[in-house]
C-alpha cells in the first residue's frame, strides 16, 4: 500500500469513528433502489415509447424517423444520408472525393438491406479495427458521416445508449458532423431507470455496466451555451444526430 | 478594468464592481441558469430528488474508505491504474511521471475543477509539456490566461466582442459577433489537438465503486474526445466523488443536469471501464485514476464533512447575490460563490489564505435553498467564521473590538451607557454630515469607506419601551 493511500485512508477512518464528529451521521440509511429509481423515472404520459423518444430527441435539436415497416426504415436512412451527403458535397473543396461512410458492423441485422443499398449508390463502407495510426486518423477523420446501432434508447429523454467492442468503433459517433443511430424498437426503453432496474433484477447491472471499455449516453447533437449564455451547436461531436427507429 | 486574481480581497471587489457590465452580464446569466433549474425541478418531484440526493451523497461519505478501496480494487479488474495522492504536488507528480514514462508531449483536457485546484496546467507546462484545455469555455479562458469565473460557465463574464477580439488575435480570425462562427473555428482547431495529443486529462463527476467506472458529464463531446483518442488517459478525482453503484450515479446524474443547466441528461456521460480492450477499435491503451486528497480528509475530521457532499453544479452560485455583485474572480480562487466560500479555505494548506472568503456572504440562505444536497451553506460560513476567530487569523484589533462589543451587549448597564452616548454622538455628527455620517473614527472608519452611516434614532427602544409601560402609548408623544 503507498504511504498516501495509508494516510488517507487512516485519516478518513480516524475522523469517521470520532463519535462527536457533526458530520456524517452514525447509521445513514442504506438505499432501496426500487425506490430510488422510481424519483427520476419520467412516464411517457400516455405517448408510446416511440412518439415520446422523437418528441424528445426533437427538442433536443435531434431529427427522428419512426418507421412503420423494415423497408420503410431503410427508405428512411438511406434517404437521410442522402440529404446528409448533398449538404457535405456542397460544403466539400474535392467535390470528387469519395462518399465515405464510418460505420459499426451489421447495419444489415438491425435494417435488413442497409448495407447493400448504400453500397449500390456509391457509398464506401469504413468499419475500421485499428485508430492508432497517424495516417488512419488523418484519413478517417475526413468522413463526414457516421451510422451506428445502439445497445438502448430510452424515449423521455431522447437518449441512445452506445457500447464500445470490437469493430464498434467509439469513433463513429464522435468524429463525423452527422450521426446516424438506428434503434430496434424491442431496444427501446421508456427512461433509463426501466433499463437500469430491468438489469438488476437480471443480477446483471454490474455486467451491463463494465462488460465494455466504454459506454456512451447520447442525448442529442453536441452543444455549448459558454458564449453569452446562447447555444451553439457541434462544438466538437457531431452537429446532427438522427435517429431511425425500427418496428419489430 | 479586469479582477486581477492575485490582488487582495477588498481590490478583487473593488476592481469587479468598478465594471459597468460585468454585474449584468452575471445577473443575466445567472437568473437565465436558476430559471431553467427550477423549471427542471417542477417536471419531478424536486424536493424528493434533493432528499434522496442528500441521502445517498451522506451514505457513500459514511462509508467513504470502504467504497474507495472497492473502487480501487475494480478499476485495477478492469485493466486500469489507481493513484492516490495527498496534495497537489503529488498528485502532479504522479502526472508528470505517467506523462515522463509514456514520452507524453501534448496534453489535451476536458474541463476539471481538480486540476484547476492543483494548477496541473502550470506544473506540466514547466516541466516542458504543451497542455491545451478544449472546453469551449475554458479554451476561451486559457487564451486570455485567466481563470474561470463560475464552476459550470467558466466564461460567464465575458461578451462575445470580448471572445472574437481574443480569436482575432490568438487565431487570425476576423472579428465576428456570430457565437457559432466562433464556436465552428474552435471545433477545427481543437479537433487537430485531440487527434494528435499523447495524453487526455479529464476530471470526474462520479465514480462508481462495484463496477470500477469513473463518469464524465460534458455537452460538447470533449471528454469523448479526451478519453477516446490519445495514448494515455488520466482521470483526476477528488476522493468524494464515489458513489456505491450505478443506480446512485444515474441519480447524482440527473441532480446535477438539472441543478447545473436544466437539464434532464446532459448531451454526454462518458463511462470509462479501463483502457481499451484487446479487439477494441480505439481508445486509450492506458488508464489512470488519481485519488485526490488535497485537504478532504481534514474537512471531514473538523466537522465540515457535509460540504464533501458537494456535486459541483454551480446552483449556490446561480442564487448568490454576492457572487452576482462581484463575479468568481473577486473570490481569488478556484471555486467561487457559496460553496467556494466555503471550501476555498479549507482545501487551502493555511486557512488564512483565503479567511475573507467566509465573510463574503450575506447569510441569506438562497443557496442552502439552492442546493441539490442541501448543504447548509450559511450555517458551514457561521462555522467557518467562529474557527477562523478561534484561530486568531483576524487581526489583534478586531479581535478586541468585537470582544469589547461582546462585553457591552452582556451587561445591561454598560449597554445603556454605551447605547446613550452612540446615540448623542451619531446624531452630533449625523448633523455635520447633513444627515448621515460619512467617516467613523478609526477603527470604525473601515465600515464607513463604502456606506453611510445612519444616526441612531432620538429615543432608543428600551426608552420607548419604558414610556409605554407607563403611559400605555408607543408613539413617544408623552
Amino acid at each position: 500500500m503507498s504511504a498516501a493511500k495509508a494516510n488517507i485512508l487512516g485519516r478518513l477512518r480516524h475522523a469517521l469513528a470520532d463519535p462527536d464528529l457533526p458530520f456524517p451521521p452514525e447509521n445513514p440509511a442504506p438505499p432501496v433502489y426500487e425506490d430510488r429509481l422510481r424519483i427520476t423515472a419520467l412516464a411517457a404520459d400516455g405517448e408510446d415509447a416511440p412518439h415520446r423518444f422523437k418528441k424528445e430527441l426533437e427538442a433536443l435539436h435531434g431529427t427522428c424517423d419512426l418507421a412503420a415497416s423494415a423497408v420503410a426504415a431503410r427508405i428512411h436512412a438511406v434517404n437521410q444520408v442522402l440529404a446528409w451527403e448533398t449538404e457535405i458535397v456542397d460544403a466539400r473543396a474535392d467535390a470528387r472525393e469519395a462518399k465515405r461512410l464510418l460505420v459499426w458492423p451489421g447495419l444489415d441485422d438491425v435494417i435488413p438491406g442497409l448495407a447493400d443499398n448504400l453500397e449500390s449508390r456509391g457509398f464506401q463502407l469504413h468499419i475500421p479495427t485499428e485508430f492508432a495510426q497517424a495516417e488512419v486518423r488523418a484519413d478517417l477523420q475526413r468522413i463526414q458521416i457516421g451510422v451506428t446501432a445502439v445497445d438502448a434508447a430510452f424515449a423521455t429523454t431522447g437518449s441512445v445508449l452506445l457500447r464500445s467492442g470490437p469493430e464498434r468503433s467509439r469513433i463513429a459517433s464522435l468524429l463525423p458532423l452527422h450521426h446516424m443511430a438506428l434503434v430496434p424498437v424491442a431496444r427501446l426503453w421508456v427512461n433509463a431507470e426501466a433499463w437500469l432496474e430491468h438489469e438488476r433484477r437480471q443480477g446483471a447491472l454490474e455486467q451491463a455496466m463494465r462488460r465494455s471499455a466504454n459506454l456512451t449516453l447520447v442525448s442529442g447533437p453536441s452543444k455549448s451555451a459558454d458564449i453569452e449564455s446562447r447555444l451553439t451547436w457541434g462544438v466538437h461531436g457531431p452537429r446532427h444526430v438522427h435517429a431511425v427507429v425500427i418496428p419489430a | 478594468m479586469p479582477v486581477d486574481v492575485a490582488a487582495h480581497f477588498k481590490t478583487r471587489v473593488r476592481q469587479a464592481v468598478s465594471d459597468p457590465d460585468l454585474a449584468d452580464t452575471l445577473t443575466r446569466a445567472t437568473i437565465s441558469l436558476k430559471v431553467k433549474r427550477d423549471v427542471s425541478y417542477a417536471e419531478l418531484e424536486g424536493q424528493r430528488l434533493r432528499d434522496e440526493t442528500r441521502a445517498m451523497k451522506t451514505y457513500a461519505l459514511r462509508h467513504l474508505p470502504a467504497l474507495l478501496e472497492q473502487f480501487e480494487r475494480n478499476v485495477q479488474q478492469n485493466g486500469g491504474h489507481v493513484h492516490w495522492a495527498e496534495d497537489a504536488a503529488e498528485a502532479n507528480r504522479i502526472i508528470e511521471d505517467i506523462a515522463a514514462r509514456r514520452d507524453v508531449r501534448k496534453v489535451v483536457k476536458s474541463k476539471s475543477m481538480a486540476t484547476e485546484e492543483i494548477h496541473l496546467n502550470r506544473h506540466l507546462e514547466a516541466a516542458g509539456l504543451t497542455c491545451i484545455e478544449t472546453d469551449l469555455g475554458e479554451y476561451i479562458i486559457q487564451l486570455a490566461q485567466e481563470i474561470p469565473s463560475h464552476i459550470v460557465a467558466p466564461v460567464i463574464h465575458k461578451r462575445v466582442r470580448d471572445i472574437s477580439a481574443l480569436f482575432e488575435r490568438h487565431l487570425d480570425m476576423p472579428r465576428t459577433m456570430d457565437p457559432q462562427a466562433l464556436c465552428a473555428q474552435a471545433r477545427s482547431v481543437l479537433r487537430q489537438e485531440f487527434l494528435t495529443a499523447d495524453m487526455g486529462v479529464s476530471g470526474c463527476n462520479f465514480a462508481i465503486a462495484d463496477t470500477g467506472t469513473v463518469c464524465i458529464v460534458t455537452n460538447e463531446g470533449n471528454g469523448r474526445m479526451v478519453s477516446t483518442l490519445p495514448r494515455v488517459y488520466v482521470a483526476v478525482m477528488g476522493i468524494e466523488k464515489i458513489v456505491p453503484s450505478a443506480p446512485d450515479a444515474f441519480l447524482q446524474y440527473q441532480a446535477l443536469a438539472r441543478s447545473a443547466t436544466g437539464q434532464k441528461f446532459t448531451v454526454y456521460l462518458s463511462m470509462t471501464n479501463g483502457p481499451r480492450r484487446r479487439d477494441d477499435v480505439d481508445g486509450p491503451e492506458e488508464f489512470h485514476v488519481v485519488l485526490l486528497d488535497n485537504g478532504r480528509s481534514r474537512m471531514l475530521a473538523d466537522g465540515y464533512g457535509e460540504s464533501l457532499m458537494c456535486i459541483r453544479c454551480g446552483a449556490c452560485l446561480n442564487v448568490c447575490p454576492v457572487y452576482r455583485q462581484i463575479s468568481g474572480h473577486a473570490y481569488g480562487s478556484t471555486y467561487s460563490g457559496p460553496i467556494g466560500a466555503v471550501i476555498s479555505p479549507l482545501l487551502a494548506a493555511d486557512m488564512a489564505q483565503a479567511k475573507e472568503l467566509p465573510y463574503a456572504s450575506t447569510l441569506c440562505g438562497a443557496c442552502r435553498d439552492a442546493c441539490p444536497v442541501q448543504i447548509d451553506l450559511p450555517g458551514q460560513l457561521l462555522s467557518l467564521r467562529r474557527d477562523l476567530v478561534a484561530n486568531r487569523s483576524l487581526p489583534w484589533s478586531e479581535r478586541k473590538s468585537m470582544q469589547g462589543f461582546a462585553g457591552v451587549m452582556q451587561k445591561e448597564t454598560a449597554y445603556a451607557r454605551w447605547g446613550g452616548l452612540a446615540g448623542a454622538g451619531t446624531r452630533a455628527a449625523a448633523k455635520l454630515g447633513g444627515g448621515a455620517i460619512r467617516r467613523l473614527p478609526a477603527p470604525l472608519h473601515h465600515w464607513t469607506k463604502s456606506r453611510d452611516m445612519p444616526p441612531f434614532a432620538s429615543q432608543s427602544f428600551r426608552q420607548l419601551w419604558a414610556r409605554r409601560a407607563r403611559t400605555g402609548r408607543w408613539d413617544g408623544q408623552a
